[in-house]
């Protein structure tokens, strides 16, 4: 069983997780799932844990990978519980995803940490010390705490370079050193999924500018290679 | 330069406050509360320059040698006004807070302790399984939403305690098995096996240990009615312990819920990553404190 771990208005997540099922065990899983459906996560025995999927119990031990489309989960998620009650289960909620999706011997796309439900940062600031420590040149950045202007957008006028790679495969290749770079910070960050931005800059090369680690699951060429990933692993 | 941040009501940030200026140790200290007037700019192309104001004061924060950070939930300010739906969809305190986490995160600073450190706190299980492959003993876990798994665990492990399973301050209780019989349905908890045995808190700071020893009569000592707290030695293998687990995690400065059985065997529940080390310190001592402040000076 492949899970997608998703929003509950996530209609291209849902989407992905049908084209996924029709050729394995796979589908969608929603913070409601995980607060009503049967729950059973243990420490330190984890294997001993179960989840229900489609009303069925499955043993952590069975499931054959996981596909994570929420970077953390916020109380807006949880319109099931009361609104007074959902800031803190978001927190509870999150924390259990943080233990379970670190936790799963099966592949995760990409694994929890700490800080993040998807990879080692939620503070999209912690790439840039990371990628400036593998030796790639940023993009200029100016962020003032009282006058937010989203620092990662691309302007009009700059040119993007947009690159993403699955398991040390760079799945949207760009053609220039970018391809590259977004291996090698893919590999410093642990992360199995990335998706990098850069910007041109005036000598030929690219800036990095930003990176995501949630899959785009609306692109054709990350669905074929999140399928394709996995069906590697079944052969 | 050292940078402080927090509030000097806090006796845990005032003693280290205090204990900075009895050694002579240049600081920059901005309180916490100011945050609705505190300004930081974040800037540059790879060696980035982080500025903060507040007020009249003006510090780069690139300047500084080691920080030392206990910021508290800004919504809880008086005179804190929830964004309204048209506001940008982050407002300029917590951008503070993003902008100041960043920074500490980057810095080649000495930072207690760096937000992605402090972050394991987050979720106790996740926590455990570092706490566990540090060498310490853990109590067995049960999150469920179902009621019979609640009982079944408890069957087999007796006394039984649920509590939250994030960062979120939750009174630990005592699971009483007629509570299940009246609850609805119930979203995931967390419950484990009660450790019956002395508490102990132990705060690492860098390679020092100071051990506190805590009688109490309630479930959860921080909201007992009767508790009484005594200086401890640590047995130096479990000393080595606290400071190998303490790395582990990231964090130069760490307060470990420890509690040892009567057969000698050491279980931690839970490594604290911005303790508040002045509750625990005997006769206003200050030890802990001048320790963290000799530790900031030296960067």
């Amino acid at each position: 069983m492949i899970l997608v771990l998703a929003s509950i208005i996530d209609e291209a997540a849902a989407s992905f997780a049908r084209e996924l099922a029709s050729d394995a065990a796979a589908s969608l899983i929603t913070c409601a799932d995980l607060a009503s459906a049967p729950l059973n996560v243990r420490h330190p025995d984890f294997d001993a844990s179960t989840i229900t999927v489609r009303g069925e119990s499955w043993s952590v031990a069975r499931l054959a990978g996981v596909v994570n489309l929420l970077p953390a989960v916020f109380p807006d998620e949880l319109v099931f519980y009361d609104e007074g009650e959902r800031e803190y289960q978001a927190a509870e909620i999150h924390a259990l995803l943080t233990f379970f999706l670190s936790s799963l011997a099966c592949p995760v796309i990409n694994r929890a940490t700490a800080a993040s439900l998807t990879g080692p940062f939620l503070n999209p600031l912690g790439w840039r010390h990371l990628m400036r420590s593998v030796g790639t040149p940023l993009a200029r950045i100016d962020i003032t705490s009282d006058a937010f202007a989203n620092p990662f957008l691309v302007s009009a006028g700059d040119e993007p370079v947009e690159v993403a790679c699955l398991g040390q495969r760079v799945i949207t290749p760009s053609l220039t050193d970018a391809d590259a770079r977004t291996l090698a910070l893919a590999s410093a960050g642990g992360v199995d999924y990335l998706r990098a931005v850069y910007l041109r800059d005036g000598d030929g090369g690219v800036r990095f500018l930003s990176a995501h680690t949630t899959p785009d699951v609306k692109s054709a060429a990350t669905r074929a290679a999140i399928a394709d990933y996995f069906a590697a692993r079944r052969r | 330069m050292i940078f402080l941040w927090g509030l000097l009501e806090d006796a845990t940030t005032r003693s280290v406050y205090e204990c900075l200026d009895e050694i002579g140790a240049p600081v920059a200290f901005v309180n916490h509360a100011d945050i609705a007037r505190t300004i930081v700019r974040l800037a540059g192309d790879g060696a980035e320059f982080c500025h903060l104001t507040c007020g009249a004061a003006s510090h780069e924060l690139d300047e500084m040698s080691a920080a030392y950070l206990r910021p508290y939930d800004h919504r809880d300010y008086a005179g804190y006004v929830k964004p309204a739906g048209d506001a940008p969809a982050i407002g300029s305190s917590a951008l503070v807070h993003h902008l100041l986490g960043a920074w500490a995160d980057g810095t080649p600073a000495l930072v207690i302790n760096r937000p992605t450190a402090e972050a394991s706190n987050h979720s106790k299980l996740f926590q455990a399984t570092h706490i566990r492959a540090g060498g310490f003993s853990v109590p067995a876990s049960l999150v469920t939403n179902e009621p019979d798994r609640a009982r079944e665990f408890q069957r087999r492990h007796g006394r039984v305690i649920y509590k939250s399973m994030s960062s979120v301050r939750s009174v630990v209780q005592e699971l009483d098995a007629s509570a299940l019989d009246a609850i609805g349905p119930m979203g995931p908890v967390l419950f484990q096996e009660r450790v019956i045995g002395t508490n102990v808190r132990a705060h690492v700071v860098g390679e020092a240990v100071f051990a506190a020893a805590i009688e109490s009569d309630g479930v959860d000592y921080r909201y007992a009615d009767a508790t009484r707290m005594s200086r401890a030695e640590l047995p130096p293998e479990i000393a080595e312990r606290c400071v190998t687990l303490a790395k582990r995690l990231g964090l130069v400065v760490a307060g470990l819920d420890l509690i040892v059985t009567a057969s000698g065997e050491w279980y931690c529940l839970e490594a604290n990553p911005s303790p508040a080390f002045a509750v625990f310190e005997a006769g206003g001592s200050r030890e802990i404190a001048r320790q963290v402040a000799e530790l900031l000076a030296a960067g």
